[in-house]
């Protein structure tokens, strides 16, 4: 990145802040406005150096998984596991898990405003409500941009599965490396039939010598963004690395201890990706919204989540990973306490669960309570939520642990913007 | 170099421009003297025209900018392409311009490029193209399939009927009766009866007004409150959208709750306790009346000529779109810390834009037959950092849309649009020449079909991406570009196949696939590259050919229009 881009294209954003323009907003330049961060030193004071975010997509009952309420109107007809944690009980499907309380903290009291899908994925991928105007990037691009090195061969920021979502204001090479289908083939990551290497060669170089000219006089910003795409794409095509993609040579007593389905192949991805240098991971398993039969559904859910999130942990405990490594489970919501009359759950922000485990932090507690029916008001409507834990604030704690740069201003069209809100408190029993 | 006079016509500004370039400092002497004369609002786009010109000009010079040249027409018929029909002009299209000389009728000039962009302007891929940008920009690419079908052939016909702005508005916020009768629909069905969503997009697309924020809390740094905003989402409140049927019979209807009285009209309206009724933004509580649901009366206050917010936004969104730069940046964040750039310009656009009956072809000849809209993108040591007198062009990121559009047209060049309808009877029926040709047809309709796909896995759809300008280059868009068996085989093969047989010159070859994919002539300097090019392959099979056609497909160029 030559300075005279980077100093051109922030005067363009300074001239456009009062001027405005299209081009300003967009993000297809910010790499390249942002050239100073491109040498930031990632290696960030912590000792987290890795993220997996679990994300469970459509709002996972909080009291199915984790805050049940067995015996209570409002709870389901599961039974609780009794663990070395106190007051961490999870349901009786959690049977891996249950053994790994002492690696995890949980969260009940993760507290919300937003009961639409949409705007609740939104706050709780990146820690802020939506703003039409600006968009934040999600946690894997903040791990990405804040922790990771930007000429890896790998993309730092792999998504297993779910929309692409993209890295906003912390620009392209941020955006997350989507797989749809993890461990089947990606898509066009091998030559076209019929094109080899040398065919490809010859094609990119001819690319190069077309931009040259285009460069000169048509906009070298658009054409340096757009290069640094191509070379980490074909970087990764050619890339021996990319055989983590993959299980192939994943041995099978390790595929067994995490079991089968897409789920448990993800994290089995997302452990070779860590051990190989990619700082951000995130794997979404839907299928949470149950607004109907509930209790089958959860049950069915946690039979795909329990063993390969345990089998996880281990693995990376095993390698020395797990210290190294925080793993981040948690939905857009939770769900109502009052059962439908089809054992199904409306849309609850209000309480709901979150688990941490791994990076180091203080695991074997649990944080924030329910009253004894799952609700968190009285019926004057006063917060009977103990300490209550709002998105802002699980990323403030998360920024707070992983030492991003909280309090550098960063420009998004012509706003200032945080990675985290300033308003946000961390959780400080997480890791004091 | 324009003339006072002519600068004077200008904007149907004469009174009013001397205050224009006075407000903004310039030193006008010569202009004060000469005598204003009075034109009528709405009546000629070419005086919108004259006064963008005009008035610029006068700025530019004012701040010692000397604005970058007028581009040639190969330059113009690409730009104008891209932006008018979301896709470059084909080979036979750039002939047909004959850039640089008289068109078949004997144009040649400013005079050859606006009878061009009337040409695009009525042309059926318009419609198809503005359909798209227009959806994408009020619901977003991720809405529901069946919302999205019927707002896009909703906005296609109305593009293809230029129906005034005003009417295509009020159509849809306050659109009734059924599926498939009234697609207009679709565009409420999107919000999946979220009526904040409602509110705050409409405000936010049509006015520029993003209340949305005070959904949760008082606007920061508006007066919106919460208050604000509760008073326009009542004004959706009675409405939902209904579904019935089965399968392919299956209908949505407007499913608003009936309103009889005052009394009703609050009580349906209103939200926590606090019976707000619908209050327009900054304005009045209606009143209820018989027969007419709080829609309607939204939409009228809404598309009113009275309302500037609708006219300005209006107007800001074709200078972004067009120029890469509105006055007002977002081009739909108006707000106080927020002024536009040349806000009594924009006013007054806003007035003839209105004037002109809503005719947003008005505004849209006004700038793309403009200085403003036809100047080179190389800048000079003057202009430079201008960033705010649009005295050079902008790089512009073309949309997924509009490269998906690009693909289609440019792979699909020889074949797209040349089997003609194939009688509706069965197979067996049909002779063995429309055997053949509904063979290529449907070859040609599943591989759309499959692009559309491929461009969909690419692209995603997420419902954060509203907006023109949010698509990045990414990973994975690069590796669809560069090694999607759609793109390198199949069609792509019989385009080339197509030309080779068509042009036996090697020279006429390449010239013919640059064409094609880049949609101008070569530049000498492009001809030199590719010369050398070809020498080093040692060959000219079609292998080669192929290799140049993927190469310039991988190009910034390909995506941007410059």
């Amino acid at each position: 990145m030559s300075m005279p881009i980077s100093v051109t294209r922030r005067d363009f954003l300074r001239a456009s802040a009062a001027a405005g323009g299209v081009i300003a907003t967009s993000s297809f330049f910010a790499g390249n406005i942002r050239g100073e961060d491109k040498t930031t030193v990632r290696a960030r004071n912590s000792k987290i150096k890795h993220v997996i975010l679990l994300f469970m997509e459509g709002g996972p009952s909080q009291l199915e998984t984790f805050d049940l309420k067995p015996g209570k109107e409002t709870g389901a007809p599961y039974k609780e596991i009794e663990t070395e944690v106190p007051g961490f009980r999870p349901a009786e499907h959690f049977k891996e898990i249950a053994k790994r309380a002492g690696d995890l903290c949980l969260i009940k009291s993760m507290s919300s405003k937003e009961g639409n899908h949409s705007r609740a994925s939104y706050l709780l991928r990146t820690g802020y409500i939506p703003n039409p105007t600006l968009k934040h990037p999600s946690l894997g691009s903040i791990v990405a941009h804040q922790m990771g090195d930007p000429s890896f061969e790998l993309p730092n920021f792999v998504k297993l599965r779910g929309a692409p979502f993209p890295a906003g204001y912390l620009g392209v090479e941020n955006n997350p490396f989507v797989i749809s289908r993890p461990g089947a083939k990606i898509e066009n990551l091998d030559y076209a039939k019929g094109v080899d290497k040398e065919r490809m060669d010859r094609r990119m170089k001819l690319v190069k010598e077309m931009e040259k000219d285009f460069a000169k006089e048509r906009g070298d910003e658009a054409v340096e963004a757009h290069k640094a795409m191509y070379e980490k794409a074909r970087a990764l095509m050619d890339s021996p690395l990319r055989k983590k993609f993959y299980l192939e040579d994943e041995p099978d007593e390790i595929r067994k201890e995490y079991g089968a389905g897409a789920f448990a192949d993800s994290c089995i991805i997302a452990r070779r990706l860590v051990e190989t240098g990619v700082p951000a991971v995130e794997i979404t398993l839907g299928g949470w919204d149950t607004h109907d039969d509930g209790f089958k559904r959860c049950a069915e859910l946690i039979g795909q989540l329990d063993r390969p999130w345990a089998a996880l942990i281990n693995d990376l405990k095993r390698r020395g990973l797990y210290d190294s490594t925080l793993v981040v489970w948690m939905g857009e919501f939770g769900r109502t306490p009052k059962l439908t009359n089809t054992e199904g759950r409306g849309h609850w922000p209000g309480n709901f669960c979150a688990v941490l485990g791994g990076g180091g932090i203080k695991t074997g507690q649990v944080i924030g309570e329910t009253d004894e029916l799952g609700y968190n008001r009285d019926a004057k409507g006063n917060s009977t939520l103990k300490d209550p834990v709002s998105p802002a604030d699980l990323y403030k704690t998360l920024g707070t642990m992983m030492d991003w740069e909280m309090t550098k201003e960063f420009e998004a069209g012509n706003r200032p913007v945080w990675l985290v809100d300033k308003e946000s408190k961390a959780i400080e029993k997480l890791y004091k | 170099m324009l003339q006072r006079s002519a600068l004077l016509s200008g904007l149907a500004l004469t009174a009013l421009l001397f205050g224009v370039l006075s407000e903004y400092g310039v030193r006008a002497d010569d202009i004060k003297k000469t005598e204003a004369k009075e034109q009528k609002l709405g009546q000629d786009w070419s005086a919108m025209r004259d006064g963008l010109n005009g008035l610029f000009g006068e700025l530019q010079k004012d701040a010692n900018i000397k604005p970058s040249k007028i581009c040639d027409d190969d330059t113009f018929l690409r730009r104008i392409y891209l932006d008018l029909l979301g896709r470059p002009p084909l080979p036979a299209e750039i002939e047909a311009f004959n850039p640089g000389r008289k068109d078949a009728e004997g144009r040649k000039g400013s005079e050859k490029r606006e009878a061009l962009i009337e040409r695009l302007l009525a042309h059926p891929e318009h419609a198809e193209h503005f359909a798209d940008y227009w959806m994408v920009t009020m619901i977003g690419r991720d809405a529901d399939g069946n919302a999205r079908k019927y707002l896009r052939q909703y906005l296609r016909q109305a593009f293809a009927d230029n129906k005034p702005w005003n009417e295509l508005v009020y159509t849809l916020v306050a659109a009734k009766g059924k599926t498939p009768e009234n697609p207009e629909l679709g565009y409420l069905m999107a919000f999946q009866n979220l009526k904040a969503d409602m509110a705050g997009i409409t405000s936010k697309v049509f006015m520029g007004k993003q209340i949305q924020c005070a959904e949760c809390h008082d606007h920061p740094y508006e007066h919106w409150t919460q208050d604000d905003f509760e008073g326009m989402e009542a004004f959706f409140r009675p409405f939902s959208t209904g579904q019935k049927g089965d399968g392919a019979n299956r209908y949505w209807f407007n499913n608003d709750q009936p309103i009889r009285n005052e009394m009703e009209l609050v009580r349906r309206s209103g939200m926590k306790g606090k019976y707000k009724g619908p209050t327009f933004l900054g304005g009045d509580t209606i009143k209820f009346e018989a027969d007419k649901a709080p829609r309607e009366a939204l939409g009228e206050w809404l598309t009113s000529a009275d309302n500037h917010w609708f006219r300005n936004m209006t107007v800001n969104r074709y200078m972004a779109y067009f120029l890469g730069m509105g006055f007002v940046t977002p081009v739909d964040d108006f707000n106080s810390i927020n002024e536009p750039t040349f806000p009594v310009v924009l006013e007054q656009m806003g007035k003839d834009f209105a004037a002109s009956g809503f005719n947003t072809h008005y505004i849209i000849k006004a700038i793309c037959s403009s200085e403003l809209y036809q100047r080179e993108v190389d800048t000079n040591r003057t202009n430079r950092d201008d960033f705010m007198y649009y005295s050079r062009s902008f790089v512009k990121r073309l949309t997924p849309e509009q490269i998906q559009r690009s693909i289609m047209n440019v792979i699909g060049v020889e074949r797209l649009n040349q089997t003609p309808e194939i009688r509706d009877v069965p197979e067996n029926q049909l002779t063995e020449e429309e055997k053949a040709q509904k063979k290529i047809r449907d070859g040609v309709q599943n591989w759309k079909n499959n692009l559309a796909r491929l461009m969909r896995d690419a692209y995603g759809a997420d419902p954060q991406m509203y907006e023109f300008g949010d698509f990045d280059g990414t990973i994975i868009q690069a590796l669809m570009m560069m090694n999607a068996d759609l793109l390198n085989t199949g069609m792509l093969k019989n385009a080339v196949t197509d030309i080779v047989a068509r042009y036996p010159s090697h020279k006429d070859r390449i010239y013919q696939i640059f064409m094609t994919v880049l949609g101008r002539k070569p530049s000498k300097m492009d001809l030199a590259i590719l010369n050398a090019t070809f020498a080093n392959w040692g060959g000219s099979d079609n292998a080669a050919y192929e290799d140049l056609f993927v190469a310039l497909m991988n190009t910034t160029e390909f995506i941007t229009n410059h």
